[in-house]
């Protein structure tokens, strides 16, 4: 009997098995092409559709979109040849020219895209700098003449009006 | 009708050339009654105007199609708004609207400022020369009255008459575009009004600061359509375009933000000119730049330069706009050259830390947000001058150039209002930035803790707590001192401080917008989507949502015929709604639409578009996003409207302080006197 319990559970236990070297290679495959899939997204992020909508190849959503639609079945194609996602915009800057990046190269001449406004925000502060400092330098050179601040009438007067436009004067 | 409408453009044309000759003529000469006729001119050309713009109205709403104009962008099935708003979806008709709208400033000024002694003449005719530059281009150039003909056998032309108009582009035909256009352009078209004061001041001689009390109201205005306008363009683009998102850097895009961002400039570094006479020639370029970029923003969206999903209405009309910009840059530098002794500073900046110079790095930091925009924007076309090979510029460029800009540019919102006129000591520092500071690090803390990792997002909720409590924290100051000024309720002392000082709080008001809106932009940051084939039963699960395909149904309306698909949304067991999403066929202009559903939420939106159809299986295939926090942008846009119309609300002068308070209001002059 015991015996005979023991064969049933071994006989479930080789068909489980047997069921599991069936699925397996199912589980795996659909897993396969989930990442396959996951990985052209996250290339195809990084490239433009060139129908002119200026959209992210894989968000370009127009119906018949004569560019967006053939790209992403050579980014597919490039994305199963190459490993390297490097590779695999190489592979789509070579059949659509550097115009297929969402952002220009960091490199050559187009290395000004990227360091040109933060550059000019830099001279920017620079100037901004260079302004403050000489505005306080000639306010510190300035004569203090008078009496002291608090007591001076006039002095109190602009504090007085400030104050007064500060905390709700007219706008 | 479409005679009437082109006599009445061409006698709007010669009504504006006086004005702008007469009035040239009359400021040299000094001829008072010169200079009324000129006015009267000037205030003509609305009512004229008005007049070919009722016209066009009447040929869209009559289905004169022999009109080239309305049988491109109208059919007889075109739903009676639309038929109205047809008038301003291309070319010919958009710019016939902004003379009308330009025309309508111009009345309104003329009319509003009669005291302004030669100022507001000689903005007047600066404004007909703005005016006669597109009124050229409605009477020869790009008129929207021009007659449909054929060629005959024998070769000879005779008008043509289709049975039906090609149809209004599908993209067009939903109600936010009845509204966007409009308000972009009143936007646009409103920077003119500081610009004509800027330039007569400059040119006069203006002393003071005249030119900028006289604008500063519709420079708001100007301000507060153009951010009406780029919202509404942003919830268009959201809801119709269909690739969950309401931003997408598209040059055009790029165009209206640009004058956007430099007006706000302007609209903060006018306080130092108001407030301490400084940043005159600042402001008065500020004006000019704003005004040339709305000009810059048509000529993009016109010419073709640069390729653009708004691509509704390109002609070779480019040059014509360059040429102007050209043109009103020329004349700007000439008199500034000419005349920039007046506009010396009064002032000098007595120490860094204090509000001056946070007014300065927010201009800065304004600024060169515009210029990346404007870098990325034309960035295209210098490469291809240079290097001779195109490249794209898109929106990873414009994210990661801007994100940390405007992060730096949140802060400042939150750190300029604590810093003082002329001087702000360490002691208030600490004071006004201890609560704020901690509680802003303890928001991006605890996210961290519960698990937001992108940095952007954790230092934009952080700022965003930080410049909140500033903003409280400035309220409950005011309202604190007025209820111990009165012994009013808080309620009654906060509407008391608002009213005091309208534009001040106002401000706020606007600043707290943004906030609300950066908020809602920091979401996108855990945006998650999904496609998938769907047949009817099964179910596509996103994030907290289940989405079941009930039922696939075909049908057709007048204007167009569709597929529908009908989605129930459950989240857990709760059955939360039915979503539509269709695909349309416009039948006249045999143009494709995908309508886009969304189901909103305080937390997320689930959005939800009709991708295609697989043309092997003919299942459909759905595209579902999940877009945390967008109803904050749209909430924080209104907030930002709403600080805008407070800001225009007229101020009352502060009740009168009781003598017995009298002591207190001199011990807080003191304190202040000592840099508290």
């Amino acid at each position: 009997m015991r015996r005979a319990i023991e064969g049933h559970r071994g006989r479930w236990i080789g068909l489980l098995f047997l069921g599991a070297l069936v699925i397996a290679p199912h589980l795996v495959r659909a897993q396969s092409a989930q990442m396959f899939e996951e990985r052209v997204k996250r290339i195809g992020k990084k490239l433009l559709c060139l129908c002119g909508c200026n959209q992210i190849l894989v968000e370009c959503n127009h119906r018949n979109c004569p560019f967006s639609g053939p790209a992403i079945e050579t980014l597919r194609q490039a994305v199963r040849r190459y490993e390297s996602d490097d590779l695999a915009i190489q592979a789509m800057i070579q059949q659509y020219g550097t115009a297929v990046l969402a952002a220009p190269p960091a490199q050559g001449f187009n290395l000004a895209a990227w360091l040109t406004p933060f550059a000019a925000a830099a001279g920017g502060l620079v100037l901004i700098a260079l302004v403050l400092r000489r505005w306080s330098r000639r306010h510190a050179m300035a004569p203090v003449e008078g009496a002291p601040i608090l007591e001076d009438p006039a002095w109190r007067e602009r504090v007085r009006r400030e104050i007064e436009k500060e905390l709700g004067g007219p706008s | 009708m479409d005679s009437l409408g082109s006599f009445a453009v061409l006698l709007a044309l010669t009504t504006c050339a006086y004005a702008f000759l007469a009035g040239i003529v009359a400021h040299l000469k000094k001829h008072p009654v010169l200079r009324a006729t000129a006015r009267r001119a000037g205030v003509v050309i609305f009512p004229t105007l008005s007049v070919a713009m009722a016209c066009l109205w009447g040929l869209f709403l009559t289905d004169e199609f022999s009109i080239a104009y309305v049988a491109n962008h109208s059919n007889r099935d075109l739903p009676f708004l639309y038929k109205f708003a047809a008038l301003w979806s291309g070319q010919e008709g958009s710019l016939l609207f902004w003379s009308w709208i330009l025309s309508g400033y111009i009345f309104f000024v003329l009319l509003k400022h009669r005291e302004e002694g030669e100022l507001r003449p000689l903005a007047g005719v600066i404004l007909a020369g703005i005016q006669l530059f597109f009124l050229i281009l409605n009477a020869f150039v790009v008129s929207p009255f021009r007659v449909l003909a054929e060629i005959a056998s024998d070769g000879t032309t005779r008008p043509f008459v289709p049975a039906d108009g090609r149809g209004l582009n599908p993209l067009l035909q939903y109600p936010e575009m009845v509204l966007h256009p409009p308000t972009l352009y009143l936007g646009y078209v409103g920077f003119s009004v500081p610009f004509a004061f800027a330039l007569a001041a400059l040119i006069m001689r203006s002393p003071g600061e005249r030119w900028i009390h006289v604008t500063r109201r519709w420079t708001m205005i100007a301000w507060g359509f153009l951010t009406l306008g780029i919202l509404m363009g942003a919830h268009w683009a959201y809801a119709v375009l269909g690739w969950g998102g309401y931003w997408g850097w598209d040059p055009v895009e790029n165009a209206s933000f640009m004058p956007w961002l430099t007006g706000t400039a302007f609209l903060h570094s006018v306080m130092m000119q108001e407030r301490r006479g400084m940043l005159k020639v600042w402001n008065v370029w500020l004006v000019f730049i704003t005004f040339l970029l709305c000009v810059f923003g048509t000529f993009l969206t016109r010419s073709g330069v640069v390729s653009s999903v708004h691509a509704f209405a390109q002609s070779p009309i480019g040059h014509w706009f360059s040429g102007f910009l050209l043109l009103v840059f020329a004349v700007c530098l000439f008199f500034f050259s000419r005349r920039r002794d007046y506009l010396r500073s009064e002032h000098r900046l007595e120490a860094v830390l204090s509000r001056e110079s946070s007014f300065l790095f927010n201009n800065l930091v304004l600024l060169a947000a515009c210029f990346a925009v404007l870098w990325g924007t034309l960035f295209p076309v210098i490469s291809e001058a240079v290097t001779g090979s195109k490249v794209s510029v898109g929106p990873p460029f414009f994210n990661r150039v801007n994100i940390p800009i405007f992060l730096l540019l949140l802060l400042l919102t939150g750190v300029g209002p604590l810093l003082a006129w002329r001087r702000t000591s360490w002691e208030s520092l600490k004071r006004n930035f201890t609560y704020p500071t901690l509680i802003g690090a303890a928001t991006g803390a605890l996210l961290f803790v519960f698990g937001v990792r992108d940095p952007y997002a954790l230092l934009a909720f952080g700022l965003s707590a930080f410049v909140t409590v500033t903003i409280v924290s400035e309220f409950y100051r005011g309202a604190r001192v007025i209820r111990s000024q009165t012994g009013r309720t808080w309620a009654h002392a906060l509407l008391e401080l608002v009213l005091r000082n309208t534009r001040r709080y106002g401000g706020y008001v606007v600043h707290f917008g943004i906030v609300v809106m950066a908020i809602g932009i920091a979401g996108s940051a855990f945006e998650k989507e999904r496609e998938m084939e769907m047949t009817v039963g099964s179910t596509m699960e996103l994030g907290r949502y289940a989405v079941t395909l009930k039922d696939r149904a075909r049908g057709e309306t007048p204007n167009y015929i569709y597929e529908r698909l009908t989605l129930e949304v459950r989240r857990g067991d709760e059955r939360l709604t039915t979503l539509e999403p269709e695909r349309r066929l416009y039948t006249a202009s045999e143009q494709p639409l995908t309508k886009v559903t969304i189901h909103s939420g305080w937390r997320e939106d689930l959005y939800i578009y009709f991708a295609g159809v697989n043309s092997e299986t003919g299942m459909p295939i759905i595209h579902a996003y999940v877009n945390p926090l967008v109803r904050w942008l749209w909430i924080g846009g209104g907030i930002v409207l709403l600080g805008t119309l407070v800001a225009l609300y007229p101020g009352r002068r502060p009740m009168k302080v009781a003598v017995s308070e009298r002591a207190r209001a001199r011990e807080r002059e003191v304190a202040y006197a000592k840099g508290d």
